[in-house]
């Protein structure tokens, strides 16, 4: 018998928490480390380290991570202190305040959209080797 | 003193020479102590619960996992240090351990200690994982946030997956790491044959979860069953246990 994550195909950190597809939450979603969600969320996102929010994954809530890779829907406040991906497949609505942004074609973005370099270099000092 | 309590399957008389061989490595090690045998006659339950009462010095199960997991049930948090010594069926907890029917006379000598974590559901204890079975289950983690199944999904906690078990879960759950970690799968049967299975995989680390549902259980470490319960936590370091330098955490 062969078998896979299909959760966690084509993610190459180190994930600490990982929502499915079948699985909805509700409330603060406060985690440590890195985070990846296909499900759907309602309420908060909060995580210091890496968020990827998957193709097929519903994000109604306000969410704030060290770097993110979105690929699903969004519709809340987007606060990321490092680097944000958005995937052609991407559809945020809500104001946006990134550190750095990459857009890919196809992606939706309604909302304000704010880049400041101050955010992303708070991340470098805070990245590997910070004392 | 010791106690060491004796699984009724080592009754029979098959059980009689390596049974024998440990009695006598016991002896010459100066660990001997209280015998206590279980069999079908007995509640081991209130057997084991009347031992705990008399706080042993080590409290030594000889046997297989199934008496294990059911002491482990019921010892967490009392203090007492826990040894094993593997005999008769299912002994895969005592691998996992470092400890096998040569060397574990040795291994509860040398009494290499471990402070492990135990998963606590309602006032049972379990030391690997707790299977949850209900409907419309309604999942809150540490007060924060609440997890709801959209589709038939197999839901385990996990405090200690051994090495050599199936691991889908993105990192392997040790007893010493301070967190419990919930699992939600999906078995997806794939290809032409449907011999190939996608697992869809949910994975969050807690302390606290409390549960609320239709029809609630929980089988602790396969053998213990928990009707109706309501939470589940993590109990810290609560549980001494003689482990082998080859463990696998």
């Amino acid at each position: 018998m062969f078998t896979k994550n299909s959760s966690l195909e084509a993610v190459d950190k180190d994930i600490d928490t990982v929502i499915g597809a079948s699985v909805k939450v509700e409330g603060n979603f406060v985690c440590d480390g890195n985070i990846v969600i296909e499900g759907e969320v309602r309420g908060i996102i909060e995580t210091g380290g890496y968020l990827q929010i998957g193709t097929n994954a519903v994000i109604v809530a306000d969410v704030q991570a060290g770097n993110a890779k979105i690929s699903g829907k969004v519709q809340g406040k987007l606060i990321v202190k490092g680097h944000l991906e958005l995937t052609e497949t991407a559809q945020i609505t809500g104001d946006i305040k990134v550190g750095s942004l990459e857009i890919a074609s196809g992606a939706v973005l309604n909302g304000h959209c704010a880049i400041s370099k101050a955010h992303a270099e708070v991340i470098e000092e805070e990245g590997p080797g910070a004392q | 003193m010791y106690t060491y309590i004796y699984d009724n399957e080592l009754a029979d008389k098959k059980y009689f020479a390596p049974l024998t061989k440990i009695e006598s490595r016991i002896t010459e090690l100066g660990l001997g102590g209280r015998v206590v045998r279980m069999n079908n006659l007995r509640n081991s339950r209130d057997a084991l619960l009347e031992e705990i009462r008399r706080v042993p010095e080590t409290l030594v199960v000889i046997g297989g996992d199934q008496l294990m997991s059911q002491t482990i049930s019921l010892i967490g948090g009392s203090g007492i240090p826990l040894g094993l010594i593997p005999l008769g069926t299912g002994n895969k907890l005592a691998a996992s351990l470092g400890i096998n029917e040569e060397n574990a006379v040795n291994v509860l000598s040398a009494r290499r200690l471990v402070q492990m974590d135990l998963g606590i559901v309602d006032d049972r204890t379990f030391l690997k994982k707790a299977e949850l079975f209900g409907s419309q289950l309604a999942l809150e983690v540490d007060e924060l946030f609440v997890l709801h199944a959209l589709s038939d999904l197999s839901i385990n906690i996990y405090n200690y997956l051994a090495e050599d078990e199936a691991n889908y879960l993105p990192k392997r759950p040790v007893p010493t790491s301070g967190d419990l970690t919930l699992a939600m799968f999906k078995e997806m049967p794939q290809g032409f044959f449907k011999k190939e299975i996608s697992r869809e995989v949910s994975s969050i680390n807690f302390k606290h979860l409390a549960i609320t549902g239709e029809d609630v259980r929980a089988i602790l470490d396969d053998y213990v069953e928990v009707k109706s319960p309501r939470e589940v936590r993590i109990l810290e370091k609560a549980l001494d246990v003689i482990v082998g330098k080859e463990r696998d955490f």
